[in-house]
């Protein structure tokens, strides 16, 4: 599959006063800005959409002289316009940074294939090298056989963990010690809503950190997208006619995630800049000082019937080592660990329950979820 | 066919409702209702001392223990919706138990403010006044003491300040107005109807509204006020608060260990029925016929195992777009209620382990607007992450567009609005103001709006107590 | 009758049997001037095939919450939306901003 950019419109004719942009009123306003309804000109857009990703990486002091930085990249629309922005304004501003193109397989037919393909193109149109890390050779398991085993539901739990494990163990591989993701702010706002819903208070201070990094920990990562809208990133990509893949991943989000989206996207048409409102809002929650706990955590991981599995919630102790794989962890076994015990039990049982072979019942399922937006 | 089922608690009764997946027979209920809300009214010593009936004992004299009594003055603010009317439903319960075993003592004593906004709001809610005082509290009548507010009672302030948000750089800045100026006293009613969305104007309204009542508290010198939220309720406004940039303010909010620190720390807030939820109390309404009491609501029926033929006039739906953002909040919870049911006490579980954030702000100061405490700098963060310079101009074409602009209507309006800003930056001062205000703010016409400089008095105009008629039937 | 290309583009074309680029020739109703709402509801009508897509596209009676609708690369919210009235030679684009990065 090779890359097909937008079409090229006529060039418009016969400008109104009102339709010229709020910025440089010289040109015809294209777009209207979520954050602050302004309407503005394609030049001013990417004008203040570079400006305020540059910004952000300064004032945040994102980057070091001489860095090795790696891009996670998916293919998809976020970490594309990342790689692309990040090496122009690496040139532009002169950060000093070198720039490695990072992705996982995660092992998903039809869906990471594609992407991967994606990536590659970008490598050639970037003149950036790349360095893919799958789940088989990390986990010696395929996120297709892992949905077979534990069930749809549950795929974003497991990738969620096993991805994040997978950037950080493929930059060590590669002595990168900072890896940079396209998180936007659309993906930060939904998860302040959804930690509040979920009562997530582990999380809850984090979840708007630009940059986290565990005590002890050489890899750090960090967010340059925090600011920008999901909207700008599409539009940005669409006019500088960047090669993207876009297809929903095979497997749809959990359904709760799912209820949280729906009211964001109702919310944002009432008042477009909710989703900064709700990072605003994120960056000053604060916990009470914790009283006293009483029972001691438990180690013992439950696997439920439906195959999801219960994480005993323990306090964040920073600097520890998984006793299994030796990774960073807070807990004595870190989750990846845990969940791929998960995993390995219910394996057995299917062996013996069925013998619908692994593979056969993960196509199935994905047959099943199709086309769920 | 429905099965009858009988009540859980006394095992006795029929059920008439099912709430936590417990059936429940009428009397059940709302003894359940009942204890959820009394033991929020005994959470600590303040409050105890509050509405407990005092003794003379080890450490208080007679003379001590009635002054304790007499100074138990709560104030409760009735909106005529369902939570409120239960809770106050609640209170005088309380009240005539405490007159038949204490010998014609209670511990408290309670006065209702009513604040309306129109003159046929005005109507309708003292109607509902006299109704209820003559029939549901006709045998305390007495203990009542009675206060009707008009909302433009906001405006009561020595000097008024015109303020206006700068667009470019989200500054806010204030002009003295001198309310001398026949005329020129500003109403609630234009302020409202300069909002460009409901949003804004609920806000607005709900900013005024929480002030004359605080203040009243404040002035009145009452213990508490009593607020009649559901945890329903307050879920909505935890979301909602969010959702504007607020998240700051959740802490104070829900805070009812301290003084208020927004209004003088005289008085503390406390809402007795956080443990309970909307649809519990609607059907609370349903059961002990508090329905021709209720203003501009209709009680849901979620929780009756049998429902009402006459639903009431259900709102017809709206469109998203002409939503406010807490009815946004409602709706996902009135949606999801079903198969996330314990999503509600979650959200307000959480919201009660915040606390007010680290101060980054150099002085102690407040919001301008609402009142409430700073904690950070809202126009600075909005500028850091908002660039609002042009690319320059490339073309011939460019050039000439530009000067066609400039000579337009649209090019001489920015210009007004330019003029506008430039005379608040020369003669105005830089108001503080929270993050959620700034918003409320770029939502008014002009981005310009009146206000008071101080917190109302709210007192100044002779506020009567408003008395209860007899009713002739 | 106005011949005009339409793009679905961000995994969009999925329902619309994997092709991203459409001309069109949208037809006239009773005389009137052909909108982009005219457009939309010749799209749903005649081009989704399967019934069950046609929430991924619509919603309430217009482009869900979630797809960048562009006229001539102008978002139509500053052409009026479904007012629009469309020209020969107009492109109109789809996008999808819903799925993961």
């Amino acid at each position: 599959m090779s890359h097909t950019p937008p079409l090229d419109p006529k060039k418009p004719k016969n400008v109104k006063v009102s339709q010229l942009c709020e910025l440089c009123h010289a040109r015809k306003a294209l777009i209207k800005r979520p954050k602050n309804l302004q309407k503005v000109c394609k030049l001013c857009f990417f004008h203040v959409f570079e400006t305020e990703i540059h910004n952000t990486i300064v004032s945040n002091k994102l980057f070091v002289e001489g860095e090795k930085v790696a891009v996670g990249a998916s293919g998809g629309k976020d970490s594309t316009v990342l790689a692309y922005l990040l090496k122009l304004l690496n040139e532009r501003h002169n950060y000093g940074i070198h720039i490695v193109l990072l992705s996982i397989d995660e092992g998903i037919v039809g869906y990471r294939d594609d992407s991967l393909a994606t990536v590659k193109r970008n490598k050639e149109q970037y003149n950036l090298p790349l360095e893919i890390v799958s789940y088989r050779e990390l986990y010696d398991w395929t996120m297709d056989e892992i949905v077979a085993c534990a069930g749809v539901r549950n795929s974003c739990t497991y990738c969620g963990v096993f991805r994040r494990q997978a950037l950080d163990r493929g930059a060590a591989k590669l002595g990168i010690k900072h890896v940079v993701t396209g998180h936007n702010a659309d993906d930060m706002a939904e998860t302040v809503l959804m930690n509040i819903l979920r009562g997530d208070v582990a999380r809850l201070e984090k979840s708007t950190a630009i940059m986290t990094q565990s005590s002890g920990s050489p890899i750090k990562r960090s967010k340059p997208f925090k600011y920008a809208y999901q909207k700008e990133i599409v539009l940005y990509a669409h006019y500088k006619k960047l090669d993207y893949f876009s297809t929903e991943c095979t497997y749809a989000p959990e359904a709760f995630r799912g209820t949280a989206r729906e009211l964001m996207k109702n919310l944002e048409a009432v008042r477009p800049s909710c989703i900064i409102d709700i990072i605003h809002s994120g960056e000053s929650l604060r916990l009470l000082p914790k009283k006293a706990k009483r029972a001691p955590p438990t180690s013992h991981v439950e696997v439920r019937s439906d195959g999801s599995i219960s994480l005993p919630r323990q306090g964040f102790v920073d600097g520890n080592r998984c006793e299994r794989c030796g990774y960073l962890s807070s807990n004595k076994i870190c989750k990846a660990c845990m969940l791929l015990e998960g995993l390995q039990q219910n394996r057995a049982k299917m062996a013996i329950d069925s013998d619908v072979s692994v593979h056969g019942a993960a196509k199935l399922t994905r047959t099943l979820e199709k086309l769920t937006f | 066919m429905t099965e009858v089922q009988s009540c859980k608690r006394c095992r006795i009764e029929k059920a008439v409702v099912v709430s936590r997946k417990e059936p429940f027979c009428s009397e059940c209920f709302c003894k359940f209702v009942s204890l959820k809300q009394r033991k929020q009214m005994m959470s600590d010593q303040y409050f105890q001392d509050i509405f407990k009936v005092m003794y003379q004992d080890k450490v208080k004299t007679a003379e001590i223990a009635e002054k304790m009594n007499a100074e138990s003055r709560v104030l409760v603010p009735l909106s005529f919706g369902s939570s409120s009317l239960v809770m106050l439903n609640v209170l005088n319960d309380v009240l005539e138990e405490q007159l038949e075993v204490h010998r014609g003592k209670t511990g408290f004593s309670i006065e209702i403010l009513v604040c309306y906004f129109g003159a046929a709001q005005e109507k309708s809610l003292k109607d509902r006044l006299r109704a209820l005082m003559n029939t549901r509290l006709l045998k305390t009548k007495k203990l009542y003491k009675i206060h009707v507010v008009d909302i433009e009672t906001f405006f009561n302030s020595s000097k008024h300040i015109q303020v206006h948000l700068e667009d470019t750089s989200y500054i806010v800045r204030k002009i003295n107005t001198f309310s001398n100026d026949t005329g020129s006293q500003p109403t609630v009613d234009v302020l409202l109807n300069r909002c460009v969305n409901r949003s804004a104007r609920e806000d607005l309204l709900n900013v005024m509204r929480t002030a004359v009542i605080k203040q009243f508290a404040v002035q009145g010198q009452y213990k508490a006020i009593l607020w009649g939220h559901s945890m329903t309720r307050l879920a909505d406004e935890i979301m909602a608060s969010v959702v504007k940039g607020r998240a700051a303010q959740i802490a104070s909010a829900l805070d009812n260990e301290s003084f208020d620190v927004e209004f003088d720390e005289s008085f503390k807030n406390l809402h007795p029925m956080r443990d309970v939820l909307l649809s519990e109390i609607d059907a609370f309404c349903h059961i002990s016929n508090l329905l021709p009491y209720i203003y501009e609501y209709y009680p849901q029926q979620t929780l009756l195992i049998e429902k009402n033929s006459e639903s009431g006039h259900s709102p017809s739906p709206k469109m998203v777009r002409n939503m406010t953002i807490n009815e946004l909040a409602r709706q996902y919870f009135d949606n999801i209620e079903g198969n996330y049911s314990n999503v509600i006490s979650t959200v307000v579980r959480t919201g009660a382990k915040l606390d007010r954030p680290l101060n980054t702000v150099p002085t102690a100061s407040r919001c301008g607007i609402c009142y409430t405490m700073l904690y950070r700098n809202g126009p600075e963060w909005l500028r850091h992450i908002t660039v609002t310079s042009s690319y320059p101009l490339v073309t011939e074409e460019d050039h000439h567009l530009y000067s066609t602009w400039i000579n337009s209507e649209h090019g001489k309006s920015r210009e007004h609005y330019l003029e506008l800003a430039s005379e608040f930056k020369v003669n105005g001062k830089e108001l503080a103001t929270c993050y959620g205000c700034l918003l409320i703010l770029g939502e008014v016409k002009d981005k310009n709006i009146s206000w008071p400089e101080s917190k109302p008095d709210i007192l100044k105009d002779v506020i009567e107590d408003f008395v209860i008629d007899d009713d002739e039937e | 009758m106005v011949s005009v290309k339409v793009e679905f583009l961000g995994g969009l074309d999925v329902i619309f049997g994997k092709q991203r680029t459409h001309k069109l020739n949208v037809p006239s109703n009773s005389g009137e001037e052909v909108t982009v709402g005219t457009l939309i509801d010749y799209i749903v009508e005649k081009m989704i095939k399967n019934a069950g897509d046609k929430c991924v596209f619509i919603e309430n009676d217009s482009v869900r919450p979630g797809i960048l609708t562009l006229i001539n690369d102008t978002d139509w919210e500053l052409e009026g939306e479904k007012e629009y009235v469309l020209e020969d030679g107009d492109i109109v684009s789809f996008t999808s901003t819903l799925h993961g990065g």
